[in-house]
């Protein structure tokens, strides 16, 4: 989602876990470049954190048994999350934006999606989205 | 919506008239497409993102009459129970559901 229009930018539906990177795949077919990034605990992995581009800052939380191994824009994020916490924080909590989103989204359009076939489900996801 | 639609419209059609067109690829490239320009219009080039990731139920999925089969099922199951006098808390609570259930 982008803070400034609120719009989503990229969307990706699973079957087993948010981690299989749909939604990444989607941004590549989008026009548009990310300056930074918010995730949660869940993508708290250095090769995820790779995944972005050099210029992008990822904002994420690191998990209890976090260490330093890894690519240097992990070890990039590791120390600002040390350095400058007040201020990676409070860039980190503008994630809500994301919660918020999604759960307007479900008071609007619902609960559940009522299809049976995977690329269905997709697709009746990415028009919500839209 | 579809409802709506068909009052408005004095069109007749049926939801699965409308869900079909999902699984079509360019109806995907069209919506996709759709998405890119909205994003141009706006000027989202440059982007503070934020993402997240949200599970929606796929009730469909169960069939509503093989549920409710399966409810009546335990409920008569919990009753015979109940004759032979071996009734229990948890049993009370699948007859309730079958009472107030769908």
């Amino acid at each position: 989602m982008d803070l400034k229009t609120k719009m989503y930018i990229a969307f990706g539906s699973s079957m087993k876990s948010e981690k299989e990177d749909r939604a990444m795949m989607f941004l590549k077919t989008v026009d548009m470049k990310l300056k930074s990034v918010r995730l949660d605990k869940y993508y708290s992995e250095s090769s995820y954190v790779s995944r972005f581009d050099k210029d992008t800052a990822v904002y994420i939380i690191p998990k209890k048994d976090a260490t330093l191994n890894g690519s240097q824009k992990w070890k990039d994020t590791m120390r600002e999350f040390v350095t400058d916490t007040y201020q990676y924080l409070k860039e980190y909590y503008k994630r809500e934006n994301s919660e918020a989103g999604f759960s307007a989204d479900k008071k609007l359009f619902g609960w559940e999606i009522a299809q049976r076939r995977e690329d269905r489900v997709d697709r009746a996801q990415l028009t919500i989205e839209l | 919506m579809l409802t709506v639609f068909s009052i408005v419209s004095d069109i007749d059609v049926p939801c699965r008239a409308v869900e079909r067109p999902y699984s079509d690829p360019e109806v995907f490239l069209a919506i996709h497409n759709l998405h890119a320009l909205i994003l141009r219009k706006k000027g989202a080039r440059e982007s503070d993102a934020t993402g997240d990731g949200t599970s929606y139920s796929l009730t469909i999925k169960r069939n509503y009459e093989s549920y409710a089969q399966e409810l009546k099922d335990k409920a008569k199951e919990n009753r015979n129970d109940d004759d032979k006098g071996k009734r229990s808390a948890k049993k009370c609570s699948g007859l309730f559901v079958q009472a107030y259930g769908p």
